[in-house]
């Protein structure tokens, strides 16, 4: 029996425009496995980034529950949900967005400094080995203006996992990369995962979709289906995608 | 294309509301101060000459006593061609005669004169029993206009007058405007009595009888009164009698509210320095947050000069009609200044703000606005519309040379390690507040020094005179060194000294002599260079008669004595002092008997250990020797005089005080707008990461705290190192050439301690916004 870290009960999300009410996320009842690569995928407008920053704690659902392990998290306040993302999340953006004027040492221990829970040296000796098995170390005192995309990424991916979160969300990791350095990102997320790491991710591209345990599929807002898949191999990745593709088709994607 | 720059004019005042109010109010209050002082300045000028010349005032006035004048003395300046009248009017004076209300001694020390009142004197009444009329009845009386604004008087109370064992009670009629010895710092004071008391007082032989010479000139100018003054002293070489000049009249009543509007004026130009800096870096602010737009705009085929005048048009908008509304508040706010600076002066403050004045401060502003708003714009040249589209936002606007690496200040809280990384890398931005925290502190810890200074007896040193404690004036100086000889055998003296001051003719000037037995024998007495006379034949003068005479130390000066014949006296030093306008000259007992053998030094000041018995000696001494001597406080006549900057400081400090409050509030306001609008994607990661609202905004108000703190340090520093000089550079024209402000620790801890906790406090109230970022936002993107 899996672990379920993070679940939902009944979740709605709508906004008003120009006092028409638009309803985004509908009814949704999804429950995230601990050590799973979870992928969202969706057309366009289907809600599915919405989803995400509702699951994360970065916006409060309309209606609705969400928990964290067993911690009910959508009616918590605003520094509460200050603390879950310092201690319990770890994010990872399209467009990296590391603070421009911090270096890419600074910017991945820059959380764990905020945690308070270790003391420096070992928040630094962390993030060194974290840099270290990202392959990014010798970039320590480097701007991120002065690195590439794809090392930005993994300073990016480094910052998530300093605090060593129970779950790691990614909006479309890839999307702002070349499909080089994309496929470098997936490799560290699918070897994190390797090593027990939670991850949900949200992307658009079938090549990142294959390397999840579990593929879910949001449609105007509403989950229309799942789908279970064996640890990824990188030898059956072919197959894995035409496997999927077909699933996704057969959704209307 | 005008229609479209006009639009983007007033979209964009419209989207940086705060800004544009933070920057109206700061060019509000520039205009506001700027014209309001320029107008008073000018208009303090213009009621002192309105007095004089509603009197038909003399550009030269001679006093002297009855027995010394000469018939001759007015018909030789009757003669001259450029004289248009001369005037003779009677005193009476009583040695030691002084006005009390309800018992209360009214304004210590001064010599009450009395004059005989004439309508045809024209002199300005205020707030008189009889505005038309003006006549005088029996037992009425005229007081200058300093007791009804200093003093309390009002129209009506009853005064005694008294002198010597008597008290004669007299009903306040009115106010005078004197512009001859009206101002409050001049302790000589002209009262008006009725024809019927005046002729009272006459017949009285112990009041002294005195003679005022007064003469006006048809076309006066600097020149031609000293010439005029010259000629008069080589022509009566033996005239004992004072000469006081229009300049020196004038100069004593505006010599307070002068310095007070310089240290405002010097305000006011550092509050447009202020809002300069903020105008360049709300212009950084606007280029680097429209950048996007700045790139659709030359895309769509606008040139760099017209998104130039676009950004510049903004200001325009933004200087004119807040400087109109400066000028507005400035009609309402220049009658409440002008009455409140001339209040030392005796004279009455009529009119408001000039118009002329206040557009003139207006186009002034505008074009170093435009100036500056050009210059800053420049850069607009230099964006790419095809970069600007593609990025969104403006190149990285940190310097990454200057750094601090985080893990090398471990030891300091997460907090305060990320503020000082963001406003080291960042220093361009918080360089400006710095700069203006140590303006502020600057103005305020300069202040408050000066209060500071005058609030203690020794700022008398610093305007060249002692701290003394009995004024003994004698007939002779046998008489004083007896009831010194008393005072010494029954009460502890620190020292005393004789002391007499003369009106002698120096390089054929009338010029203030003081003479003693040891001018330091007090050892608060001090030269600025050289040393005072030891011999005879020597002389010490003041700086400003060192300028007068283009003379020096070494050279000689030429003296006259009573018979004419002139004498040569050594030059042996310089000092300061702002008393006879800062133009006098010390000599020793011995070198006065060369020119006067029958000279006697019938004065005498005592230095008491402790003053605490100083009433009771005076009390003693007046009761012990009345009748032929006057014995008097003079400790209190001198503290009289400095409680009277004192207070004229302590209001420009307050003001000071309240706009640097207002200034800080308004400038970190602005400052935390542009910074939480730059920085909001930062803050989105921050919060991404876990930082709360409240720990975002503690950073903020953190970082801004440290730099008000450098920048009040700055301040506070340059303050001591430059704050006596340059007031010692302003105080030339008074005779004051080195003051040194008394700094006290507490006051310049207490400057720095209110910008930094207004800083924080504004900061963090203003940084509010930081709350309404997101971390969704960034998702979005």
């Amino acid at each position: 029996m899996k672990e379920t870290i993070l679940q939902t009960k009944a979740l709605c999300k709508s906004y008003t425009t120009d006092g028409e009410q638009n309803h985004v996320l509908k009814n949704i009842n999804l429950e995230i496995y601990k050590s799973d690569f979870t992928v969202i995928m969706g057309s366009s407008g289907s809600g599915k980034s919405t989803l995400l920053y509702n699951l994360s704690g970065m916006d409060t659902p309309t209606s609705g529950e969400v928990y964290c392990g067993t911690r009910r998290i959508d009616n918590l306040k605003e520094n509460q949900l200050a603390k879950l993302r310092r201690t319990e999340i770890g994010f990872v953006f399209q467009q990296m967005h590391l603070v421009s004027n911090l270096s890419i040492f600074e910017n991945i221990t820059m959380p764990g400094y905020l945690m308070n829970k270790f003391p420096a040296r070992e928040i630094e000796r962390k993030a060194l080995a974290l840099m270290e098995s990202m392959g990014i170390k010798e970039l320590k005192y480097r701007l991120p203006s002065q690195v590439s995309g794809g090392q930005q990424q993994r300073a990016a991916v480094a910052r998530a996992m300093i605090n060593e979160p129970v779950l790691l969300f990614a909006d479309e990791p890839t999307g702002a990369l070349n499909s080089k350095m994309g496929r470098e990102i997936l490799k560290l997320l699918t070897d994190l995962n390797r090593n027990g790491q939670s991850i949900l991710m949200v992307t658009h591209d079938i090549k990142a979709a294959v390397r999840a345990d579990r593929i879910i599929y949001l449609h105007d807002g509403q989950l229309t289906g799942e789908i279970q898949l064996e640890k990824y191999m990188p030898d059956t990745e072919n197959d894995r995608e035409r496997q999927v593709l077909a699933w996704l088709t057969s959704k209307g994607w | 294309m005008t229609v479209a720059i006009l639009k983007f004019i007033m979209a964009n005042l419209k989207k940086r509301k705060s800004y544009s109010i933070v920057i109206s109010i700061l060019i509000f209050l520039t205009i506001l101060i700027l014209s309001v002082t320029a107008s008073t300045t000018q208009k303090s000028s213009q009621a002192y000459d309105k007095a004089f010349n509603n009197m038909d005032g003399p550009h030269l006035v001679y006093w002297m006593g009855k027995d010394d004048y000469k018939p001759e003395y007015k018909n030789w300046f009757e003669e001259k061609p450029e004289v248009q009248s001369v005037k003779l009017c009677n005193s009476e004076s009583y040695n030691g005669a002084e006005f009390k209300d309800k018992g209360i001694t009214l304004k210590d020390g001064v010599d009450c004169i009395l004059f005989e009142y004439k309508p045809s004197d024209n002199m300005r009444l205020i707030d008189a029993i009889h505005p038309v009329e003006k006549q005088l009845s029996k037992r009425q009386i005229y007081m200058p206009y300093i007791y009804e604004t200093n003093y309390g008087v009002k129209t009506g109370d009853k005064v005694d007058y008294v002198f010597g064992t008597n008290k004669i009670t007299f009903e306040v009629a009115g106010f005078i405007e004197d512009p001859l010895f009206g101002a409050d710092m001049n302790y000589t004071k002209r009262f008006f009595l009725s024809s019927e008391d005046f002729a009272g007082f006459s017949k009285m032989n112990n009041f002294s009888k005195g003679l005022l010479l007064s003469i006006r000139l048809k076309n006066f100018s600097k020149t031609s009164i000293y010439s005029l003054e010259k000629d008069f002293n080589k022509q009566f070489t033996s005239f004992s009698g004072s000469a006081l000049s229009y300049m020196q009249l004038k100069n004593d009543h505006l010599i307070l509210p002068d310095i007070a509007l310089v240290v405002i004026v010097a305000f006011a130009l550092i509050l447009c320095v202020i809002t300069i800096t903020i105008l360049r870096y709300a212009i950084l602010a606007t280029i680097e947050a429209d950048y996007l737009n700045i790139g659709i705009l030359k895309a769509l085929g606008f040139t760099p000069g017209m998104v130039q005048a676009a950004i510049i048009g903004q200001y325009v908008v933004l200087t004119l009609s807040s400087g109109i509304l400066g000028v507005i508040a400035g009609i309402f706010i220049t009658p409440v200044i002008g009455k409140l600076i001339l209040n030392s002066s005796g004279l009455y403050f009529s009119g408001s703000l000039s118009i002329i004045i206040g557009l003139l401060a207006i186009s002034v502003l505008l074009l170093v606005i435009i100036l500056f708003s050009y210059m800053t714009t420049r850069r607009i040249k230099k964006i790419s519309p095809v970069r600007a589209i593609a990025n969104g936002t403006a190149p990285v606007y940190f310097s990454s040379r200057l750094n601090i690496k985080l893990e090398n200040i471990s030891f300091l809280p997460f907090n305060i390690r990320m503020a000082l990384k963001q406003m080291v890398t960042k220093s361009k931005r918080y360089i400006l507040l710095m700069i203006i925290a140590a303006l502020l502190s600057y103005a305020l810890v300069f202040m408050l020094g000066l209060v500071n200074t005058f609030h203690s007896e020794k700022a008398v040193f610093m305007v060249g005179g002692q701290i003394r404690d009995v004024e003994i004036d004698t007939d002779r100086m046998a008489d004083a060194e007896r009831i010194v000889d008393k005072i010494k055998k029954d009460y502890k003296v620190d020292w005393v000294m004789y002391e007499v001051d003369k009106q002698l003719t120096i390089d054929d000037q009338k010029t203030t002599v003081f003479i003693s037995n040891d001018f330091s024998i007090s050892g608060e007495l001090s030269t600025l260079e050289g040393r005072h006379p030891l011999h005879e034949n020597e002389i010490a003068i003041s700086m400003l008669l060192k300028q007068k005479f283009n003379k020096g130390i070494g050279q000689y000066l030429e003296v006259r004595d009573s018979e004419g014949n002139p004498h040569q006296y050594l030059i042996t030093g310089t000092f300061q002092t702002t008393d006879n306008d800062g133009e006098n000259a010390r000599m020793l007992n011995s070198g006065m008997k060369a020119l006067d053998p029958g000279f006697e030094l019938n004065e005498a000041y005592v230095k008491l250990k402790s003053h605490d018995k100083l009433d009771s000696v005076i009390n003693e001494m007046r009761d012990r020797y009345t009748g032929y001597q006057e014995i008097s406080n003079d400790r209190t006549e001198a503290n009289d005089k400095i409680s009277t900057v004192t207070s004229v400081f302590s209001t420009i400090s307050t003001l000071v005080f309240v706009l640097t409050v207002i200034l800080i509030g308004f400038i970190t306001l602005l400052i935390m707008k542009i910074t939480v609008y730059n920085e909001v994607k930062e803050f989105g990661i921050f919060k991404a990461v876990g930082f709360s609202s409240s720990k975002i905004r503690l950073q903020l108000a953190i970082r801004l705290v440290l730099v008000s703190i450098a920048g009040g340090i700055i301040g506070a520093v340059l303050v001591l190192l430059t704050g006596s000089q340059l007031l010692s550079e302003g105080l030339h024209s008074i005779g004051i050439f080195n003051f040194k402000i008394d700094f006290n620790l507490v006051f310049i801890i207490i400057p720095i301690i209110v910008i930094v906790l207004i800083t924080m406090l504004s900061a963090y109230l203003t940084s509010a916004n930081a709350k309404k970022v997101t971390a969704y936002r960034l998702i979005n993107e």
